[in-house]
C-alpha cells in the first residue's frame, strides 16, 4: 500500500507592503473585476521535484519543473474562476522562473498565505489594487 | 561655528515628549530651524550673540532635536532671500549671492524683529495614539463569523493606504496578532478613512485608541 501523501498545511497569513515574496518558480494569473491584480503560487525547486516524484515523473530537470509549475497555474486559474465568479476576468495562467518575476506588474500591497508541504514552504499570494469599480 | 549652516527639527512638534524641558531661547531657536534659515539669520532674528547661538545649537544637536540640513544651490539661494540687498541694477546669480552673504558684523543689517520671530507656543499634547491591534480587532470583529473574511477585509483596508505612508511609519509587513502604536496623524487618518470605506461603518479615533497612550 502506497504511503499516504501528507496534506499541505496553511500557516499564518500576513500582509506585505514592500517587495513581493517569490521562490524559485511562480505560477500567476491576473484578475480584474471589483479589484485588479494577480494571484500567484510561488514554490521552491524542491517542492516541484517532490510533486514530480509523486507523479512518478522519471526525469527531473528545469523543463519538467516548469511543466509542473504550469500544472499548478492551471489549478490556480480554475480555482480563481470558481471563487471569483463571472464578474471577474481571469487571465491565461503564466509560469515563471525566479529570473522572470522582476518584470511582473505587482501591486504594492500583498496578502501572503505561506503553506508547508513535506516541510517545504510555498506562498499563495493575492496582490490587488482598488480600481474605479471598488 | 559656520553661521551659514542650516538645521531642521529632527522630530515634529507632535512627536516631542511633553516632558521635554528647554530654555526659552532654545525653544525659540528650535522653532526657527526650518531647514532653510541659516544659523546666522536665526541668531540675528532672536538677537542672540554668536556664542549664545553656538551654545544652543550644540545643546539641541546633542539631545537629537536638530539635524543639519544639506542644501541644494536653489535652497541656499532661497535661504539668502531676506539678506539680499534690493538694487535697481541687474545682477548675475553670483553677484546676487555675494550681496546675500551674511555680513561680517551681524548688526550691520538688523532685521525688524517682528518680521520673522515665530510666536512661541507651548508644545501641544500629542494627538491620541492608535493601536494597530485595535484596528485589526475592529475589522475582525466586524466579520465576526468568518475569520478568513476578516483577514481579507484587513487586507482591503490596508490596500487602501499608500505603502509609502506605511513604510514611513516602519510598517513593511503586518501579521494579524501584531501590535504597534501609531502616532502619525496622517497614517491614523488614512486608516480611519480606508476602514470606513471598506467596512462602511463610522469609526472614531477613540475606538482605535491605544490602551494607555504613554506606550509611545
Amino acid at each position: 500500500m502506497a504511503p499516504e501523501i501528507p496534506p499541505p498545511v496553511l500557516k499564518e497569513a500576513y500582509l506585505r507592503f514592500d517587495s513581493a515574496a517569490f521562490l524559485d518558480f511562480t505560477s500567476v494569473v491576473f484578475i480584474s473585476g471589483a479589484y485588479s491584480g494577480c494571484l500567484y503560487i510561488s514554490t521552491s525547486r524542491g517542492l516541484l521535484e517532490a510533486l514530480l516524484s509523486e507523479h512518478h515523473e522519471p526525469e527531473i530537470n528545469d523543463q519538467t519543473r516548469l511543466d509542473m509549475c504550469r500544472e499548478l497555474s492551471n489549478v490556480l486559474a480554475g480555482n480563481a474562476s470558481r471563487a471569483f465568479g463571472a464578474d471577474w476576468t481571469i487571465s491565461v495562467p503564466k509560469s515563471l522562473t525566479a529570473g522572470d518575476t522582476g518584470s511582473l506588474p505587482l501591486p504594492p500591497s500583498t496578502f501572503v498565505m505561506p503553506f508547508l508541504w513535506k516541510d517545504m514552504e510555498s506562498y499563495l499570494v493575492i496582490g490587488l489594487t482598488g480600481n474605479a469599480k471598488a | 561655528m559656520n553661521n551659514s549652516k542650516t538645521f531642521h527639527n529632527t522630530w515634529s512638534l507632535q512627536q516631542l515628549p511633553v516632558t521635554l524641558q528647554l530654555l526659552g531661547n532654545e525653544w525659540r531657536f528650535l522653532l526657527c530651524c526650518d531647514g532653510r534659515t541659516n544659523i546666522g539669520q536665526i541668531q540675528e532674528r532672536l538677537d542672540l550673540s554668536p556664542a549664545e547661538g553656538e551654545l544652543i545649537v550644540k545643546h539641541l544637536s546633542s539631545i537629537g532635536l536638530l539635524t543639519e540640513t544639506s542644501l541644494s544651490l536653489e535652497d541656499f539661494a532661497r535661504s539668502t532671500v531676506d539678506r539680499a540687498q534690493p538694487g535697481n541694477g541687474t545682477q548675475t546669480f553670483q553677484e546676487y549671492l555675494a550681496t546675500a552673504e551674511p555680513p561680517l558684523n551681524s548688526s550691520s543689517h538688523p532685521l525688524p524683529k517682528e518680521k520673522a520671530v515665530p510666536a512661541f507656543s507651548p508644545l501641544q499634547k500629542p494627538s491620541q495614539s492608535m493601536s494597530l491591534q485595535a484596528v485589526i480587532q475592529f475589522i475582525l470583529n466586524h466579520n465576526n463569523s468568518d475569520p478568513t473574511a476578516g483577514h481579507f477585509a484587513t487586507y482591503q483596508v490596508f490596500m487602501g493606504i499608500g505603502t509609502p505612508l506605511l513604510k514611513r511609519n516602519g510598517i513593511t509587513s503586518l501579521r494579524f496578532q501584531d501590535d504597534r502604536i501609531i502616532s502619525d496623524p496622517e497614517l491614523q487618518n488614512a486608516i480611519i478613512e480606508s476602514l470606513e470605506k471598506v467596512l462602511k461603518v463610522k469609526c472614531t479615533p477613540e475606538m482605535l485608541a491605544a490602551a494607555g497612550a504613554a506606550k509611545n
